[in-house]
């Protein structure tokens, strides 16, 4: 049976009508979005990475229905082509972006992190972006736009 | 899929009340990793207990106390100290990746008891309660008897585990957990935790090893061969019972790893283990 749900989804609270079992990214994608990317749907690729009350999780592994009553962070929620986050930036111009299909998932695990610790190490950096596999970069570039965002987030622009 | 209802239940009454009225076609949602992807056909109710309180980790003198919807993530930040709970983080360290280590529960690691589960041989070496909440009250049970056979099988109608019980002893004097697989995101190969135990002059090695086989368990014949001697004899006798105590093991192939292999394998990660062990007791390396 359906269920009504409320959900805080990037700073805006709506009611959705959830399946039992619908996942939490297939609710995302219908309800418009579709920055949330569907790939292995087992937990592997990161692919489908959203913040849940500010942590990062796999959308693809979680029932809509866990969601009621919390918050969600899209990659929407963080800017748009003409305003870019700070973090979307830097991957920009850190070369970290190929194809793309990993970087909603990348980008949002950098912003939990940077919440979090604002200037991170290596290994530090590497760990948080551990659940987001990118076949194009070769994740070089990816942690060199993590340090990138983290100076700008600190107001150290170089 | 065949779910026609998902309830958040508050209370672990509430939550034991929807899985003994379900008779058999509701079942416990921790962090869902296991179950999402492919719920068995009979389950029609999934009960979440996520919302039940049981995602602590407390220390107190006696016993490192960990709710059984705690998730792994939760576990490391918690970190306890100690020999106990350095070890239970080791293990828990490389379990995945990020977005899963923030929905996998170590209840959920535990009762679903894939293979490679990483937390079962810590907690078989260092001896654990798992605490099940039924409809006749709580009971604990010992990790060795909890992973002699697969958990799923052996909860009754309405059971689910509530916490795990860590106590704590001085007796405990090192401990290791080795972990070997294909990448960091892959599922191991082989896991194996040692832990080093002093009562008066004696000494004593708990060895546990999975991944390799298909259920974790305590390596009983090392044990005995390595019973009473001091750590730095522990290594030269495990090498020479290894080979007899691996025999007897049954390996477990799977499409990455033959059996042959892994049984080598196996043997090699318990020597590293030991090693690890050995080399904290006599104080070399503080973890
Ligand atoms: C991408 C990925 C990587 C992984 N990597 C690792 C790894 O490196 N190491 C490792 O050890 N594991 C790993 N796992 C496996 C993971 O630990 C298991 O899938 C585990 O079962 C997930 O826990 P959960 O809380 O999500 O369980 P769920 O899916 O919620 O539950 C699993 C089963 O246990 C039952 N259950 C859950 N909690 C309880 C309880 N408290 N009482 C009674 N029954 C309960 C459920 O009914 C279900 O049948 C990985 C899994 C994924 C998807
Ligand atoms: S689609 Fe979710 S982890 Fe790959
Ligand atoms: S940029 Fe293509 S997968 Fe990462």
């Amino acid at each position: 049976m359906n269920k009504t749900i409320s959900i805080e989804i990037n700073g805006k609270s709506s009611s959705f009508s959830v399946a039992p079992d619908e996942m939490l990214l297939d609710l995302l994608r219908r309800s418009g979005y579709r920055g949330a990317k569907v790939g292995c749907r087992e937990g592997f690729c990161g692919a489908c990475t959203v913040l849940l009350d500010g942590r990062p999780v796999n959308s693809c592994l979680i029932f809509a229905a866990r969601a009621d009553g919390r918050k969600i962070t899209t990659i929407e929620g963080l800017g748009d082509p003409n305003n870019l986050h700070p973090i979307q930036d830097a991957f920009l111009k850190a070369g970290a972006v190929q194809c793309g299909y990993c970087i909603p998932g990348a980008v949002l695990s950098t912003k939990a992190l940077l919440d979090r610790v604002p200037d991170p190490d290596e290994a530090v950096i590497k760990r948080a972006l551990d659940g987001n596999l990118c076949r194009c970069t070769g994740y070089k570039k990816q942690i060199e736009a993590v340090k990138l965002a983290a100076r700008k987030l600190k107001g150290k622009k170089k | 899929m065949s779910i026609e209802a998902y309830v958040i239940p508050r209370t672990v009454k509430e939550a034991r009340g929807l899985l003994t009225r379900g008779k058999g076609t509701a079942a416990v949602i921790a962090g869902g990793f296991s179950l999402a992807p492919n719920p068995p056909s009979r389950i029609k109710t999934l009960v979440d207990i996520t919302a039940l309180g049981l995602d602590y980790v407390r220390v107190s003198k006696s016993a490192i106390r960990i709710g059984a919807a705690c998730t792994v993530a939760g576990l490391l930040e918690a970190a306890p100290a100690g020999i106990a709970g350095r070890l239970l983080v080791q293990a828990a360290r490389d379990i995945g990746g990020t977005p899963n280590r923030n929905v996998i529960t170590v209840g959920g690691n535990i009762v679903q008891l894939l293979p490679w589960a990483d937390l079962p041989v810590a907690l078989l070496v260092l001896d654990a309660k798992i605490k099940i909440a039924g409809a006749r009250g709580a009971r604990l049970v010992r990790a060795e008897e909890f992973f002699r056979s697969p958990p799923l099988r052996q909860l009754r109608r309405g059971e689910f585990v509530t916490e795990i019980v860590v106590g704590k002893t001085g007796a405990l004097k090192a401990a290791a957990f080795e972990k070997i697989g294909p990448s960091a995101n892959s599922y191991c190969f082989a896991d194996c935790a040692v832990a080093l135990l002093r009562r008066g002059n004696s000494w004593e090695a708990r060895a546990a090893l999975s991944g390799a086989t298909a259920l974790p368990a305590r390596l009983g014949a090392l044990e005995k061969a390595l019973k009473g001697l001091t750590p730095a004899r522990m290594p030269a006798a495990a090498a020479a019972a290894l080979p007899g105590v691996i025999k007897s093991l049954k390996i477990r192939p799977d499409i990455r790893a033959d059996a042959e292999w892994r049984r080598e394998l196996a043997g090699e990660i318990v020597k590293t283990a030991l090693a690890a062990a050995v080399g904290r007791v006599s104080g070399k390396k503080k973890k």
